[in-house]
């Protein structure tokens, strides 16, 4: 025999109404919360003062690398702590003063000296003099401190030579260089070092101070009243971890946050549509492909061809939404001794490059490629083993997480690889710290005696042979086909666009003029 | 019951032990290096090495693996490798998120499952029962992600009735705190309470056709009486296996559910440790978990035993 439950649904009408009633109007509203603390009118040109700046980044901060450029750190490191001078839209000629206020070089190009500024005092309130930036420079150069700068730091010697004065010297001409590497080494505060890694004491002295950090979560930063600058317009910024890129795009569509970092191309190109939303330039990067120059590859024609059979437009369509640029070159396009000329040298032209492989007796030859697996990297490697599969190659991919990846690179195990790189820096900058490039410690395999010596010479060249060695090391690397940069593109933040003045410098956002709109 | 617990401990500590060897050895029979993370993609060897040394890595795997088991005994649960501080702090700042998101997700798997099994179970109506059964299926279809992302954009985008992004705890702001759980909690109970739902009809369906129902009935005992006393309780009991063994799977759940709702919960601490190769992070959790599903499993056995008299503790 069935029975049956006899279930009232008025009642369970009833509950479920009186549920939400509580909830959504009985309190508090979170929704209306939140949009009321990301209150603002859009778009107009005029800054409100106060206000607080939420910025979604995709990876937590991280404190033992303050002294390298990190996606982690974008948002919220140059806000605390600041470099000797600052370089913004990769105008490396004309650097903006920070901590220092002015720069003399040598004639011979081969020393510096450098003003400090006055009334600089750390979060502490201890005042800033030139022995910290001796100390931050030494200490950048320890063995167990990441710093982007380490290969130039050890060619120069830096000395105070007065309370705010600093003098450096170096084996090789430092106008090159010395923007960029002062610009990615903030000064640090040498008697709170140590508690730094741990977020114990995180004390620089720029215009906002840490007031709280929970390590892999949130930082907030408020504005610092002894700044030396003018107070920044900002009251605070919260920098929180939204690891998940659609879920950067949610809170930046819910008003929780007006700044996202870290998210995907696609997404940011996407909402940024929307004329509520605006497209930010970040830091300017490579993602170039690395070859390993042993079996097949050794034969020179077999990487030419390579380099010919790779339709990177597609890669800056599919990958980069036409973000990035595709010229065939590894250098920063505003560094004064970009070679122009060279530019989109190696033609697209898939039908010679399987023409090239076939009278190399390559087809058929195995091409494994270590990438790193994210999904950027990933994608690029689709289109790129396409390519390669239709001239008659290969590829095979091995997709590596981080610690294994980059153990590998700096092993010199990497074999062919697709990279990903920041450019901060002219070609001279670039040779001495670009781990592709360098000649110390280098990730690549590919190494000839013409290869070092031009390297050598744009290191030595002076402002008037920049270009020209440039020029015949631009070449060479064209010939040679060993490092095959597929995109250039300046990374992209997604904001609001009541956001006025995100302007980044190397190392990550400046707030001090950084406001919202009224 | 005490008895029963007692004769459990040699088997926990047990599994305890093995858990600790397989969660202190399974992260480093992985490839790679943390320190390489730490160090950066331009490092080089020397750099890597040195952070190495400085993190205590280049230490011997047994003296390691006993520093560690000493300090869980002492409450030191390690040094976070990638944040440099100590593992309680950082999984301390995080419970609580996760907590309340599983003790709100757990609530939601008892009520949606069992009630709609009930309904499912129960309806007189052919519709409704057509209803519930569909409703059923398609939750039984939708992952948990699947069903965050709809309510995303139903609650959060189409009708912003309901945060979707962040956190406030309950304890700090109830009123707030619940808005930013509900949807997150939702979406990670749905799918899982269909399975218990589908579970507790088709028992209450099988009990239904019992002697012992029909002699109920001939003895006049009231229909509520028999729906409450014989054919639920007697039909809980695979339920009751159910949520115990879901229990481990919203915490499971709650990496997925927490990345897109934005908050920042052990799921998420795990997801980043296992990233960055934070060893001494990821084999906490490991334990943790498997501890919580040891815990899980001994309730849902003394449950069992106070639903159904036949179950003997022992």
């Amino acid at each position: 025999m069935n029975t049956t439950m006899n279930v009232s649904p008025r009642k369970a009408g009833i509950v479920a109404m009186a549920l939400a009633s509580v909830l959504v109007t009985g309190c508090q509203s979170a929704v209306q919360q939140a949009e009321d603390q990301a209150a603002a009118p859009s778009a107009a040109a005029s800054c409100q003062a106060g206000g607080t700046l939420t910025i979604a980044s995709s990876q937590p901060a991280l404190l033992n690398n303050v002294l390298a450029q990190s996606q982690a750190n974008l948002g919220w490191v140059r806000a605390v702590f600041e470099p000797l001078v600052n370089v913004v839209n990769g105008d490396y000629a004309d650097p903006q003063p920070a901590l220092a206020t002015e720069w003399a070089y040598a004639d011979d190009d081969r020393s510096v000296v450098l003003t400090l500024r006055d009334g600089v005092t750390f979060h502490s309130g201890r005042a800033l003099t030139a022995a910290d930036v001796v100390w931050t420079f030494q200490k950048a150069l320890e063995p167990a401190t990441t710093s982007d700068v380490k290969a130039i730091l050890a060619g120069w010697t830096v000395e105070a030579t007065g309370d705010m004065e600093v003098t450096i010297t170096s084996e090789s001409p430092l106008s090159p260089v010395l923007a960029s590497t002062l610009s990615l080494t903030p000064i640090l505060d040498s008697e709170t070092y140590d508690e730094l890694a741990s977020g114990a004491q995180i004390v620089g002295t720029g215009p906002f101070t840490v007031q709280s950090y929970t390590p892999g979560g949130d930082m907030v930063l408020v504005r610092n009243d002894a700044y030396w600058g003018e107070a920044a317009p900002l009251d605070e910024i919260v920098v929180t971890l939204i690891t998940d890129s659609t879920a950067q795009v949610s809170a930046i569509r819910s008003g929780r946050t007006q700044l996202s970092l870290g998210l995907t191309i696609q997404d940011a190109t996407t909402v940024s549509t929307d004329p509520q939303y605006q497209l930010v330039d970040t830091v300017f990067g490579a993602y170039p492909l690395v070859l390993d120059p042993s079996g097949p590859l050794a034969d020179v024609a077999v990487r030419k061809a390579i380099d010919m059979a790779i339709d990177r437009a597609r890669i800056n369509e599919q990958v980069f939404s036409g973000q990035g640029t595709t010229t065939g070159l590894y250098w920063s396009p505003t560094a004064e001794d970009y070679p122009a000329d060279l530019e989109n040298a190696v033609p697209y032209d898939p039908d010679a490059a399987r023409q090239m492989i076939e009278e190399a007796g390559a087809t058929g030859a195995a091409v494994p490629i270590t990438i790193l697996a994210t999904p950027v990297l990933q994608a690029e490697y689709e289109i790129i083993a396409n390519n390669l599969t239709a001239i008659g190659l290969v590829p095979s991919v091995n997709a590596l997480a981080s610690a294994d990846y980059q153990q590998r690179l700096a092993a010199g195990q990497g074999g062919t690889y697709l990279s990903l790189r920041g450019i901060n820096g002219g070609a001279s900058f670039a040779v001495q710290t670009n781990a592709d490039l360098r000649l110390a410690n280098p990730h690549r395999t590919f190494a000839s005696p013409e290869y070092t010596d031009l390297v050598t010479g744009v290191v030595q060249a002076g402002a008037d042979e920049s270009a020209d060695a440039v020029h015949a090391l631009t070449e060479y690397m064209i010939d040679q086909s060993f490092v095959l940069p597929m995109v250039t593109s300046t990374g992209k933040g997604l904001a609001t666009a009541d956001l006025v003045n995100a302007t980044f410098a190397l190392g990550g956002l400046v707030p001090t003029e950084t406001c919202l709109a009224q | 019951m005490i008895r029963f617990l007692v004769r459990r401990i040699p088997s926990v500590a047990l599994v305890l032990v093995a858990t600790s060897v397989i969660a202190f050895l399974l992260p480093r029979l992985v490839p790679g290096d943390p320190a390489a993370v730490v160090a950066g993609p331009d490092a080089t060897p020397e750099t890597i090495a040195a952070i190495r040394t400085e993190l205590g890595l280049d230490r011997p795997l047994v003296t390691q693996y006993l520093d560690w088991v000493r300090g869980l005994f002492t409450g030191d649960l390690g040094q976070s490798l990638q944040y440099n501080r100590p593992v309680s702090e950082l999984i301390g700042d995080r419970l609580a998120s996760t907590v309340e998101l599983a003790v709100l997700a757990g609530i939601f798997l008892v009520v949606f499952g069992i009630g709609l099994g009930i309904l499912a179970g129960s309806a007189r109506s052919r519709w409704a029962r057509v209803l519930v059964e569909g409703t059923n299926t398609g939750l039984l279809a939708a992952p948990p992600f699947l069903v965050g992302l709809l309510f995303i954009l139903l609650f959060g985008v189409a009708f912003r009735v309901l945060p979707i992004s962040g956190e406030i705890s309950v304890l700090e702001n109830p009123s707030i705190g619940i808005q930013y759980l509900l949807l997150p909690a939702l979406a990670l109970a749905l799918p899982m309470s269909a399975g218990v739902a589908r579970l507790v009809q088709t028992r209450m369906l099988a009990v239904r056709q019992e002697d012992f129902i029909d002699l109920a009935v001939s003895k006049g005992v009231s229909p509520r009486r028999i729906d409450v006393r014989h054919v639920l309780r007697n039909s809980l009991g695979p339920a009751v296996v159910a949520i115990g063994i879901r229990f481990g799977d919203l915490l499971a759940g709650a990496v997925v559910i927490e990345a897109i709702f934005a908050r920042n919960g052990l799921g998420q601490l795990a997801v980043s440790g296992a990233q960055s190769s934070d060893y001494t992070v990821v084999q906490v959790l490991i334990v943790g978990a498997v501890f919580i599903a040891v815990v899980g499993q001994l309730l849902t056995e003394i449950v069992l035993a106070a639903l159904d008299p036949r179950v003997r503790l022992g």
